[in-house]
């Protein structure tokens, strides 16, 4: 079944779990709510560990928080919890979602289900895994860079960024407020569009959140779809991501899509765009994890030390690395040109894509650069950094966007990405579920990973 | 252009996270290496561009019904060092703004 | 000493009093228990985001408009980084791009009396942090007060003198606390919050020179010693060929002198930067134009009006100006006859205020309309000064009008002229040798007859009409 029942999920968990090392916590079978009300009623739920379930912990992955339990719930999951949704477990990440391949774990690396020697992609490679090993029926993401999106593509599963403000940001610790958006992992988008039926709309809590666009299931043919193909994109892809593009087009073609090619000048600024934007919004946002108020403390000879003491002690290198360089180009010598010239150079970026859907539909494009690669092969850092180019520009741009299992390679599985207009979420979701009915899907991946 | 050692150790302090020698010298060959992609912004013109961040919606206020949140007790359990329900830190010696 | 000129700027913080913090719904009860009135969001826990507080912004507003500002169309929210263990974020979260308020003014009057201006460079909305207490080795922290909502007003460096700077301060108070109401005016318990700058140039000069900070100072007699120390402070050290070091300072109370605090070492790196949890506000030109029209009448445009209008001396005339509503009660009260109007802000000042509260005067059981019934029949003689005192006690215990009380009470029967001459010819006779000193010359002992026939008549005869009357019968 491609959503598993509650004992198959807890017999998921007690096969794969320990190995696959994708939660930080797990509610026992014994303890786990039954609720019979609700739209959502049966329905289990994995979350990342960024956001905030009452009582549960929040470790966002960090050394930081490793004692830290959330003392509210985000909107995200009052809104689920008031449909009848149960959450079993707390999910492993990188770092305060700083990652792609979830490698940054204060708590261990997550291990990808198809291939142990693989990672799952990241941030959300622990969802992405919940998800794929059937440890919850669905399981819910962050995406900031496509943390939702590549890690979907290198598990094999749906995963799936709202328009920015659909899904309030309330309880979600902050990365980078300006892109960051709650994402959804699941083996089908088509109980995305009841999640997010429940899930979405405007949140006085969160004032970056907007009215629901409204979801609901609906037939959505390729036929007369305009689809958009990025110039720059074609000449990068590797191998791998080409064929899987070339037969995810050809399907569309051979189904009575037209395809257009979109001009896309500025591709190759957008990794130092995100990297600028994302860093400084970070540095600020990870500055209340100071081991003062809540978070653990390291001992030091005066309060200002506790504070260098127990952020220098506490979080991880590649957290650092971002904080540092977030530092940097807020500083008062860089902020022209780095941080403002970013702003405007994302406004363009902005602008460019609602341009591009003026004339298309749906945007095609890569997922993750290829399959998911082996622990043994971890680039440096900064290559690490170019992991999401495919990604980024639905954050810089606010748009939604979903990956969904299209392929297999060398008994991996691969995503591709469409990338709908502003507010146009539902009609995004309701294609790609005639993508799976049609096209390719999670049982289809699973046949291809085991006997390709 | 690349950094010294003295204003990596300058963000260091700002950014309030304490490191050796060896950590600034790593960190200092990371952002040298990204200083260049970085810069690659430089090419795009953005004259008469606003920043994006001007470009939303304006911000709509909250009618707030004033009320005592459900929240406080564990916020005060979850304290690092309390006494009394006071927040306890090392005494703050104010060391210049 | 008289060939320099101080430069003097000062930023006011000024709490907003309002029902909920500004971003988020907490209460802002001051005095409540430690760490009652917190929540994830002014505590910072992970995940917890902002929302703008609407009775805020609308006080801040009103607050921009009275101080003269021109309004920003779309201000914006910045985040202010730095750690300091009373600010729950690592940031704190203020406007400093695009204030709400900017290019403001209030009037002062400089030291020959002439009206001067004193411009504004913004008005900005931001965010208290929580208080800490220092004990033996460590700091406690109550964070009640962290997100309550502050404007800072920051001047332009206008003013020359401890005076002036009182004069500012006292008009921001004045609007803030007494005419908007947007502040309870607690300056002991810190809702009004003044930091000086301060910085001495030869006259005639134009350039800025190296500046010191005087922090806290919240008081108005003390920002003005405060004020006048530090500029001749400064004058006498430079005079002695030093130099002003830029430094923070504290008045010592005292000893009636500042002191250093720390000194400054250049410019701290706040990173300010928009904050991405709040948009830019944009707010309306019609929103504009209806707060605009909803402010009340100001002190610049009052005291020139009240000025012109009715006849009272500088002490009565900062009465009325300091209390808008004692204002409105005296407007209110000389309706009926504008040529009693010293008469009876007097009665008000001396009287009036002194039985009932002028922060309140609105509840007080005598209405405007009765205290110049009373007024009126001072003034006609049908009851006298002292008596007429007695009656206002008695109007505010009883709630009747004063010719209720005077009519039904004989101590204020009204004695005719006939009835006083009978008990003077009555003291004149039984008095006889006073009588004859007085004839002889010992004309100090016109007390002594008055005080007599005050008492003999109960003190309800007129003082005017005895003595008239004595004089002719003792002469």
């Amino acid at each position: 079944m491609v959503i598993p029942s509650r004992e198959d999920i807890y017999k998921n968990i007690d096969e794969y779990n320990q190995v696959l090392n994708a939660t930080l916590q797990i509610v026992p079978e014994n303890e786990l709510e039954h609720s019979d009300k609700g739209k959502l009623k049966g329905l289990i739920c994995g979350v990342k560990d960024n956001i905030a379930v009452k009582g549960l912990k929040l470790t966002n992955a960090s050394l930081i928080l490793r004692n830290y339990k959330a003392v509210y719930d985000a909107t995200v999951i009052k809104r689920l919890k008031n449909e009848g949704v149960v959450f079993n477990c707390k999910i492993n990440m990188d770092e305060f979602a700083m990652g792609v391949a979830n490698i940054y774990s204060a708590y261990g690396p997550v291990l990808n289900p198809w291939d142990t020697e693989r990672v799952p992609g990241g941030s959300s490679g622990g969802s992405a895994v919940v998800a794929a090993a059937g440890m919850a029926s669905f399981t819910l993401g962050s995406d900031t860079g496509g943390s939702v999106r590549q890690p979907a593509s290198l598990c094999g599963v749906y995963g799936y960024k709202p328009t920015y403000g659909v899904l309030s940001r309330y309880g979600v610790t902050s990365f980078a407020s300006s892109l960051d958006q709650v994402g959804l992992l699941s083996r089908t988008p088509k109980i995305m569009i009841d999640i997010m039926d429940v899930m979405s709309g405007k949140d006085e809590k969160d004032s970056t959140s907007i009215d629901s666009p409204g979801f609901f299931h609906k037939d959505t043919p390729v036929k007369g779809k305009k689809i958009g193909i990025i110039k720059q994109y074609l000449e990068s892809m590797k191998p791998n991501v080409a064929l899987t593009f070339e037969k995810t087009k050809n399907y569309f073609i051979e189904n009575g899509a037209e395809i257009i090619e979109l001009d896309f000048p500025e591709f190759d600024k957008v990794i130092p765009v995100y990297q600028v934007i994302s860093t400084a919004e970070a540095s600020s946002n990870l500055a209340r994890f100071d081991g003062i108020r809540y978070s653990e403390r390291a001992e030091a000879e005066n309060v200002f030390e506790t504070y260098s003491k127990s952020r220098g002690k506490y979080f991880g290198e590649e957290v650092k690395r971002r904080i540092i360089l977030g530092t940097y180009v807020l500083s008062r010598k860089c902020f022209d040109s780095f941080y403002l010239k970013a702003s405007k150079i994302r406004t363009i970026i902005y602008n460019r894509f609602n341009s591009f859907f003026e004339n298309v539909d749906f945007v095609l494009t890569p997922a993750s650069s290829d399959i998911a690669f082996k622990f043994e092969e971890k680039p440096d850092p900064v290559s690490l950094y170019f992991e999401d180019l495919y990604t980024i520009p639905a954050n810089l741009a606010k748009l939604p966007a979903i990956v969904f299992p299209a392929d297999v390679h060398h008994h991996m599985p691969l995503g591709m990405q469409l990338m709908a207009p502003r507010l146009k979420d539902n009609e995004l979701l309701n294609f790609v579920c005639t993508i799976e009915k049609e096209f390719y899907n999670f049982e289809k991946m699973v046949e291809e990973v085991e006997h390709e | 252009m690349s950094l010294t050692i003295k204003e990596v150790s300058e963000i260091y302090k700002l950014a309030a996270i304490s490191a050796d020698a060896n950590e600034m010298e790593k960190m200092k060959a990371h952002i040298d290496a990204l200083i260049p992609i970085l810069d690659e912004m430089e090419k795009v013109d953005t004259e008469g561009v606003i920043p994006f961040f001007e470009l939303s919606e304006s911000l709509e206020t909250v009618d707030f019904e004033p009320a005592l949140s459900e929240s406080s007790k564990d916020i005060i359990d979850a304290f690092t060092q309390k006494e009394d329900d006071y927040l306890v830190v090392k005494k703050v010696v104010d060391k210049g703004e | 000493m008289n060939n320099y000129e101080a430069v003097v700027g000062l930023e006011i913080h000024i709490q907003i009093d309002t029902a909920a913090k500004a971003f988020c719904s907490c209460p802002t009860t001051f005095g409540d228990r430690q760490n009652l009135n917190i929540c994830p969001v002014c505590t910072g826990q992970p995940g917890a985001l902002p929302s703008l507080n609407k009775e805020f912004m609308e006080k801040a507003l009103r607050f921009s408009l009275a101080l003269n500002c021109d309004v920003n169309k779309d201000s914006t929210f910045d985040r202010k980084n730095y750690f300091y263990p009373d600010l729950t974020k690592g940031y704190q979260i203020t406007q400093f791009f695009r204030p709400i308020g900017e290019n403001g003014f209030v009037m002062v009057k400089d030291s020959n009396g002439e009206p001067k201006k004193i411009r504004l460079e913004r008005i900005h909305m931001e965010e208290d942090t929580g208080k800490s207490f220092h004990k033996e080795g460590k700091t406690l922290l109550n964070y009640n007060r962290a997100g309550v909502p502050l404007c800072e007003v920051v001047s332009y460096p206008d003013i020359r003198t401890g005076d002036e700077a009182v004069q500012y301060l006292k008009k921001i108070y004045n609007i803030a606390v007494k005419y908007l109401r947007i502040c309870d005016g607690n300056m002991e318990e810190g809702s009004l919050r003044c930091d000086a700058n301060v910085s001495i140039r030869k006259k005639g000069e134009t350039i800025l020179n190296e500046k010191t900070e005087i922090k806290n100072v919240n008081s108005f007699s003390f920002i003005q010693k405060a004020i006048d120390y530090e500029i001749e402070r400064q004058i006498k050290l430079v005079e002695d060929g030093g130099e002003v070091e830029p430094e923070t300072r504290l008045w010592n109370p005292k000893l009636k002198q500042t002191e250093v605090m720390r000194k400054k070492s250049g410019r701290n790196d706040y990173r300010y930067f928009n904050e991405p949890d709040l948009a830019p506000l944009r707010i309306s030109e019609d929103k504009i134009v209806t707060s605009k029209n909803s402010l009340p009448e100001l002190p610049d445009v009052k005291e020139e009006r009240v000025r012109k209008i009715y006849d009272l001396n500088d002490e009565l005339m900062e009465l009325m100006i300091s209390y808008p509503e004692v204002c409105d009660y005296f407007e209110q009260a000389v309706k009926k006859d504008i040529s009693l109007s010293r008469k009876i802000a007097g009665w008000i000042s001396g009287e009036l205020l002194r039985l009932h509260d002028k922060e309140n005067i609105k509840s007080a059981p005598v209405s405007p309309e009765m205290l110049f019934e009373l007024v009126s029949m001072v003034e006609n003689k049908r009851i006298n000064q002292a008596q007429g005192k007695e009656v206002l006690e008695i109007m505010f215990s009883s709630c009747r009008t004063a010719s209720e009380i005077v009519e039904n009470d004989s101590r204020f029967a009204q004695i005719d002229s006939s009835e006083i001459e009978a008990v003077i010819d009555d003291i004149i006779a039984s008095n006889q040798n006073q009588y004859q000193a007085y004839k002889n010359g010992k004309t100090a002992l016109f007390g002594f007859f008055m005080g007599q026939v005050m008492k003999k008549s109960g003190g309800q005869a007129d003082p005017e009409t005895v003595k008239s009357i004595l004089v002719s019968k003792l002469n």
